[in-house]
């Protein structure tokens, strides 16, 4: 009964550490009287944490298999039933414990897959989508270049509202598919030169738009980031040209672009003098579809943004801005900021 | 199979299961002359068929090779892959020009469709006015201005 005893105290001290709970076991193994056993039981039930019952089971699996030793008394009879109970608790507990930690550990790889599937069926509705669309584009042009003549002005102006309509589906379809792209494709991380993606992005509106080249730029020393070159790009494009469309009806449209660092992450921050949208909605201004612009003042089809917090979550970093109506808007961004010595080095000359 | 009557020569086989594709793209052949020397399949296995000889086109030979070979990729029975695949697999074939024209500008169905020897890849515009340019100036480049193989003589 002695070597029994130190056989399961060692354990039972290696696992808790506890003097209290080494205690219990000592109780448990070298005395079967009833009182001391309820002080067991009481014991067991105040410390039933997660670690006691751990810690139960060692001790019932060895009372367990040496239990021809003890006296056959009614105490011990109850001590070992109400073992034999702990130890189908604990198996039972240890077998949930047990899947939930495998449930932990696939989740993300089960959630990765959902997500993934998700977004190819994104991908195929939007490409299914595309054939009707172009038998409406098509058509009603056909109707428009061969019959007009023969509709009224209502006739041709409802035409005219389909045709537009499609042209915003287009517009629709092709920035949900940037969407769904952006969850799939791997990033492919680099140092950044920022002001230079900023330059170039500004130089390609400017070719597109015919705003862009009225809007003042004053571009300020940006500090260095981590990031895919091309989804980056995206971003600050998306940026600058929310910035041109909301500067549109400005006198002297202006963007300011600047940077600070914090907290191991570059801030890059796009701030504009234009419409400026309401606060009390800036939880809106990163979701899919949403819109805080009547699309008759300001045209865009409400994924510009969702595609930026997008793509910055992707890098670990995140999207905010702060308004004021009538005032502007700026936006910020936050990427990695460049910190291993590899970063470092991979760095181009020209940043 | 959309057209009963296969034109005497075929300079171009249309492989395109959705009609109204079908039209817009034959609309904008009309204007090159072309409609007329296009052969219209609505889906893979037909196109095989179309361009081996067999089932309904037993009348032909693979000798019979059109000049251009325009194809979708989401097609019923055959996939579009599946026929570039055949295609290019076989030697009385594999010179046929094929061009992809696909909805999907997706970059794993141009790798794949390069790796399985599409001569061209061509995302179908949404806009009419583009779709047209664009199959007018496939049309235009392959059937005109591109030196096909020469038929083999009898």
């Amino acid at each position: 009964m002695f070597d029994l005893f130190l056989f399961t105290i060692l354990p039972g001290a290696v696992l808790l550490g506890s003097a209290a709970y080494t205690l219990v076991v000592t109780y448990r193994l070298q005395d079967w009287r009833p009182v001391l056993f309820v002080g067991v039981l009481v014991l067991m039930t105040i410390h039933q944490g997660h670690e006691m019952l751990v810690f139960a089971e060692h001790g019932a699996e060895r009372a367990l298999s040496a239990g021809g030793e003890y006296p056959e008394t009614t105490a011990n009879l109850l001590a070992g039933a109400a073992t034999v109970l702990l130890l189908r608790f604990v198996t039972r507990e240890r077998a949930l414990a047990e899947q939930l930690r495998d449930l932990t550990g696939t989740l993300e790889e089960r959630v990765q897959a959902r997500t993934a599937e998700l977004e190819s069926f994104a991908y195929s509705v939007s490409h299914d989508l595309r054939t009707p669309l172009r038998a409406i584009d098509g058509y009603t042009e056909l109707l428009h270049k061969n019959h007009a003549s023969r509709l009224n002005d209502e006739g041709r102006r409802l035409l005219r509202v389909v045709r537009e309509n499609t042209g915003t589906l287009e517009a629709l379809i092709d920035d949900l598919l940037t969407l769904s792209r952006l969850g799939r494709c791997d990033l492919d991380k680099r140092p950044l030169d920022m002001n230079g993606l900023v330059r170039g992005a500004y130089d390609d509106l400017c070719r597109t738009q015919a705003h862009a080249s009225n809007v003042t730029l004053d571009l300020h020393p940006l500090p260095r980031a981590v990031g895919d070159p091309s989804m980056i790009r995206q971003v600050v494009t998306q940026l600058l040209s929310n910035a041109v469309k909301f500067t549109r009806t400005e006198d002297t449209p202006h963007v300011e672009v600047y940077g600070t660092e914090e907290d191991g992450h570059a801030v890059i921050a796009v701030r504009d003098n234009g419409v400026g949208f309401d606060m009390d909605y800036a939880d809106k201004l990163f979701g899919v579809f949403e819109r805080l612009h009547n699309p008759a003042d300001v045209e865009g089809t409400g994924v510009g943004l969702a595609i930026v917090d997008r793509i910055v979550r992707r890098h670990d970093g995140r999207a905010w801005a702060e308004s004021v109506e009538q005032e502007g808007t700026t936006v910020y961004v936050s990427l990695p900021y460049p910190t291993t010595a590899n970063d470092e080095h991979d760095c181009p000359s020209y940043c | 199979m959309t057209s009963t009557t296969v034109p005497r020569t075929v300079d171009l086989l249309l492989v395109e299961d959705q009609a109204s594709d079908a039209e817009l793209a034959l609309r904008a052949l009309r204007t090159l002359d072309l409609d007329e020397r296009t052969h219209r399949v609505d889906d893979g296995a037909e196109a095989l068929d179309f361009l081996f000889g067999r089932g309904a086109y037993a009348d032909r030979s693979p000798a019979d090779a059109p000049g251009l070979v325009l194809l979708d990729l989401k097609l019923p029975k055959l996939s579009g892959h599946e026929v570039l695949r055949t295609l290019k697999a076989d030697d009385r074939t594999a010179h046929i020009p094929v061009v992809v024209l696909s909805s999907s500008d997706e970059q794993s169905d141009v790798t794949r469709c390069y790796a399985l020897g599409a001569n061209s890849y061509v995302v179908k515009p949404v806009d009419f006015d583009t779709f047209t340019e664009t199959v007018q100036r496939i049309g235009t480049y392959w059937l005109q201005t591109n030196e096909r193989v020469g038929q083999c003589p009898p």
